[in-house]
């Protein structure tokens, strides 16, 4: 198995990867390829290298049970795999949202005072 | 079930990966399609889509990793290359999976005889309910005695449901019962209450158990068969419930046959029925044994307080619980086996350490090639643990398999009274706590050599510069390994040898009996008049002396190995002495070698000629010369004359203390013949005597009436029977030392030769700079020697703290023995020395130029 990338900054993008991804598919059931344009259009930052990346992170999500995935059949009458938040999933978006608006409120706080 | 799918996923790789391709096919694709809606050309568009995504098959891998069987696809990985390494290196993987397996199989072995003895001895329904209820009476001198309740006591405990729920009492009838047949035999009878099945929870297989009514004398007989009588008398036939059973010329009818679980040894239950005179007295010894059931709830003292409250002054009732006592008899036992099975299992532990430390020395170079190609130290750490997990697994297998193999010879030999209701077996809880055993130690033992190696600087071993960093046995952990290994193997064998020694001053004993060459049989004629007995007895011995071999036979109804006694009253010049009497015919002092101090041997057809011991004699005679002295003995006042002294004898082995025997002349009576008791015929022959035995039982059988035969032994096993506990404890204990030594030898090797492994090109420089042989040999030798010395010596200090636990065990040896711990000391330091001197000697030997180039 070779070395992953380890560390803070890693582990960061993780997280606000998922919690975008979490976010993206608060609307609806999405395939990965959908979700990465979504992605793209909300921030230019977290798919940057490569898009590729996106599936292993759907792919651990899945396994924690934030998600869960079926085959469907796209617009296009394509096979493509469609993910939607599970009810976990839907607890952990509320939550890290919630962190999310402390921490900025925080931060606000500090930088008008 | 996430382990389920994942093992799934094993087998289903192909099809997790094909999904993962597809999904992340559809997304280059539909990148591409965007590309080219805006423009771009098709070829251009792909390459672009492709360049964007990343690496597909990394991300692929990655995927499966996450969704498939990733990390039960890398265990099963590292089984089969532990599974290629083993193979590579039997020697190795056979003696780790040995060393464990033996002591695994003694652990599991010894822990199944705990289980039995000790954690489920009574296994009836709560057994904590169960006592022994007993009677104290204060005795005119004002001290108590304990006497043995009588039935009416019984009947009374009966009636209290106050306290008892349930009460039971049983007696062994004695003299058994004869059953007649085309070959006599002669069955003990087991007298029972009407309550004794139901008060330990018991159903039976057939019938119904006795009613209160068939306690009573008058009652027709009725009888209950035990299984495996049942089994071989009547084939297991179920229509046996009606029957008769025949037995002392009387016909009982069979009422219940017993499970196969409940008292499997006792043939036949009758009613406990004793003669009205009896019922009400104390300390007959009938009946023998009466356990009662606690009402729910009720503690001991409350039911002594209940039941002595209602007792004449200054009597009182006592119990003890029947579990307790089937603890307490059995807990020293137990626990220093267990302690001992401990110890093997901790020295197997820290020798497959060591096997796996000098192993991995030899392994180094691979795990840094792994290492450097990008396996992360978790990842190497939890290859080795998986080897380790795997050893365990196999060897908890073979250990498993060996004591299932071993159980029943262990039991045979076990030196613990084994309840024949308790049976011991391999069951669930016996694996659970081997399971929850070996685990744990495997993952340590695995642990200690992964850590150390994983932490090593795995480049080191790849460049030329690493193979100068030779630390010996002292810089690594073998050191502490050999000194753990050492005082607990001291430790172990200080044990055994303690029970060696003392083994060795009880068959020093001096018993006054020669038992060699000595043959012994119970004999019984099946004659109705006493006459016909005397006659029978007097024809069999004339015709025992003829057969060639013999010197002497001679017969009497006891034998002083057996262990009984029965003083009884006789009267010396008007005063009462208490002696104990045994009732003989001529020759038997001269078959049992009681050589004479005085006087002579009583001769055919005297009848008054006695024979008394030195000690009989000083208590009968006050020390005054005592042949020709006369005694009168029995109810009939028969007086008898002194015509010899014998030497002393201990009375019932080693451990017995000498009697005052008086031998007199045997006489049958009405009542002898009644109840066919036997006499023990003594043969003793001028040599071994091959087939002496059955050439016996013919003779016997050839003189005309119907005959008993039972007990046909040897002085020899006469003799081992009287010491068969402190036997089988030496032997166990032993065995455990050996084997903790056996391995401590495989351990200190195994270390040795890692050491050497790694000085391999010290040695080779050493010699090229004129090193002798013995030189290299002398420092691998004292480097292994420092830790065995200091393991031997706290080892000894173990041992001087530990062995007051087998004291009970020994016989006039004291725990701290200093000649046998000197012995272990000495034993333990050549083992080390040759231990190491054996891969000492092969490093020696290495030719400098190849270890330098190596």
């Amino acid at each position: 198995m070779a070395k992953r990338g380890a560390g803070t900054n890693s582990d960061q993008l993780h997280g606000t990867l998922d919690m975008l991804v979490l976010k993206t598919l608060q609307h609806g059931p999405m395939h990965g390829y959908a979700i990465a344009v979504r992605l793209e259009q909300l921030s230019k930052e977290v798919l940057q290298v490569e898009e590729g990346s996106l599936y292993p992170a759907l792919y651990r999500m899945e396994a924690r049970g934030a998600l869960s995935s079926e085959w469907g059949v796209t617009d296009t009458g394509r096979r493509a795999r469609f993910y939607r938040l599970t009810k976990a999933g839907k607890a952990q978006l509320a939550e890290e949202t919630e962190s999310w608006a402390r921490i900025t409120a925080a931060v606000q706080s500090v930088l008008e005072s | 079930m996430a382990l389920l799918s994942r093992i799934r996923a094993l087998f289903r790789r192909d099809a997790i990966t094909d999904e993962i391709s597809e999904e992340l096919q559809f997304h280059i694709d539909a990148r591409a399609e965007e590309w080219r809606r805006r423009g771009v050309p098709a070829a251009e568009a792909k390459r672009r889509a492709r360049d964007r995504f990343g690496n597909v098959a990394r991300l692929r891998d990655e995927g499966y990793d996450v969704r498939g069987g990733g990390v039960m696809e890398t265990i099963w990985q590292d089984v089969t290359f532990a599974v290629r390494l083993w193979r590579r290196q039997p020697g190795f993987a056979l003696t780790a999976v040995l060393t464990l397996a033996i002591s695994i199989g003694a652990v599991t072995a010894i822990f199944s005889v705990a289980e039995a003895t000790f954690l489920r001895p009574l296994p009836f329904p709560n057994p904590e309910q169960l006592v022994r209820p007993g009677v104290h009476v204060p005795r005119p001198d004002g001290t108590t005695s304990r006497p043995t309740p009588s039935l009416d006591d019984f009947r009374h405990w009966q009636s209290r449901s106050d306290v008892f729920s349930q009460v039971a009492a049983s007696t062994n009838v004695s003299g058994g019962a004869i059953i007649d047949g085309a070959a006599a035999e002669r069955i003990a009878l087991r007298g029972i209450s009407e309550d004794y099945f139901a008060i330990y929870g018991v159903q039976l297989l057939l019938g119904r158990a006795f009613t209160r009514d068939e306690m009573h004398a008058a009652e027709a007989p009725v009888v209950i068969l035990g299984h495996a009588f049942w089994q071989r008398h009547f084939g297991g036939r179920t229509d046996v419930v009606g029957q008769v059973l025949r037995y002392d010329n009387k016909a009982a009818t069979i009422v219940g046959v017993a499970p196969a679980h409940f008292e499997s040894t006792t043939p036949v239950f009758v009613p406990l029925r004793l003669p009205l005179e009896e019922q009400g007295r104390r300390g007959l010894g009938r009946p023998g044994f009466i356990v009662g059931r606690l009402q729910p709830g009720l503690s001991i003292p409350d039911a002594e307080a209940r039941l002595t409250s209602a007792m004449p002054a200054g009597e009182r009732t006592s119990m003890t619980s029947l579990l307790d006592s089937a603890r307490t008899s059995s807990r020293t036992t137990v626990y220093v086996l267990l302690a001992a099975v401990g110890f093997i299992l901790l020295i197997a532990c820290v020798n497959v350490a060591g096997l796996l430390l000098g192993r991995s020395a030899a392994r180094q170079a691979e795990l840094a090639v792994r290492a450097s190609l990008g396996a992360g130290r978790f990842r190497l750490v939890r290859q080795l643990l998986t080897e380790s997990v795997l050893l365990a697994l196999v060897a908890s297998l073979a250990g498993l398999a060996m004591a299932w193999v071993g159980l029943d010879a262990l039991v045979a030999n076990i030196p613990l009274a084994i309840s024949v209701n308790a049976p011991v077996a391999i069951n669930m809880t016996v694996l659970l706590v081997t399971l929850a055993l070996v685990v744990p130690t495997a993952v340590l033992f695995g642990l200690f050599p992964a850590l150390r190696l994983s932490k090593s600087n795995l480049t080191q071993p790849l460049s030329r510069a690493g193979r100068q960093d030779a630390g010996g046995l002292s810089r690594r952990g073998g050191r502490w390994l050999i000194g753990v290994e050492v005082s607990l193997a001291v430790i172990l064998v200080a044990g055994a040898g303690l029970m060696l020694r003392s083994f060795a001053k009880i068959s020093a004993v001096e018993l006054g009996i020669a038992t060699e060459h000595v043959l012994t049989l119970d004999v019984v004629p099946l004659v109705t008049v006493p006459s016909a007995q005397a006659d029978y007895y007097t024809a069999l011995l004339a015709q025992l002396r003829t057969l060639p071999g013999v010197v002497a036979a001679g017969a009497a109804d006891g034998f002083p190995l057996d262990g009984s006694t029965s003083y009884s009253r006789a009267t010396v010049d008007g005063q009462p002495v208490n002696i104990n009497p045994l009732r003989m015919l001529p020759g038997y002092a001269e078959a049992l070698g009681l050589p004479l101090t005085a006087g002579r041997y009583p001769q055919p057809g005297e009848a008054t000629a006695a024979l008394v011991n030195v000690a009989g004699a000083q208590k009968m005679f006050n020390g005054a010369p005592a042949v020709g002295r006369r005694f009168s003995y029995g109810q009939s006042g028969e007086i008898f004359t002194v015509v010899g002294i014998v030497a002393n004898s201990r009375h019932g082995g080693p451990f017995g203390e000498t009697l005052d025997w008086a031998f007199i002349p045997f006489r049958p009576t009405e009542a002898s013949v009644r109840s066919a008791a036997p006499l023990t015929i003594v043969i003793r022959t001028a040599g071994n005597a091959p087939g002496l035995g059955e050439r016996v039982r013919q003779v016997a059988h050839s003189l005309g009436p119907k005959v008993l035969i039972e007990r046909v032994r040897s002085g020899e096993e006469w003799l081992s029977r009287t010491v068969v506990t402190p036997r089988r404890r030496m032997v166990l204990l032993t065995l455990l030392g050996s084997l903790g030594l056996v391995l401590t030898l495989i351990g200190v090797f195994g270390m040795t030769a890692y050491a050497v492994a790694r000085r391999t090109q010290e040695i080779g420089i050493r010699m090229v700079f004129g090193a002798q042989a013995r030189q290299v040999v002398g420092s691998v030798v004292r480097d292994t020697l420092l830790p065995v010395s200091l393991g031997i010596v706290a080892g000894l200090i173990g041992a001087g703290l530990s062995t007051r636990a087998i004291q009970s065990f020994l016989f006039e040896t004291e725990p701290i023995d200093i000649p046998t711990f000197a012995a272990v000391a000495v034993v333990l330091l050549v083992t080390g020395c040759l231990a190491a001197w054996l891969p000492a000697r092969r490093a020696a030997r290495v030719n400098p130029v190849d270890a330098l180039r190596s």
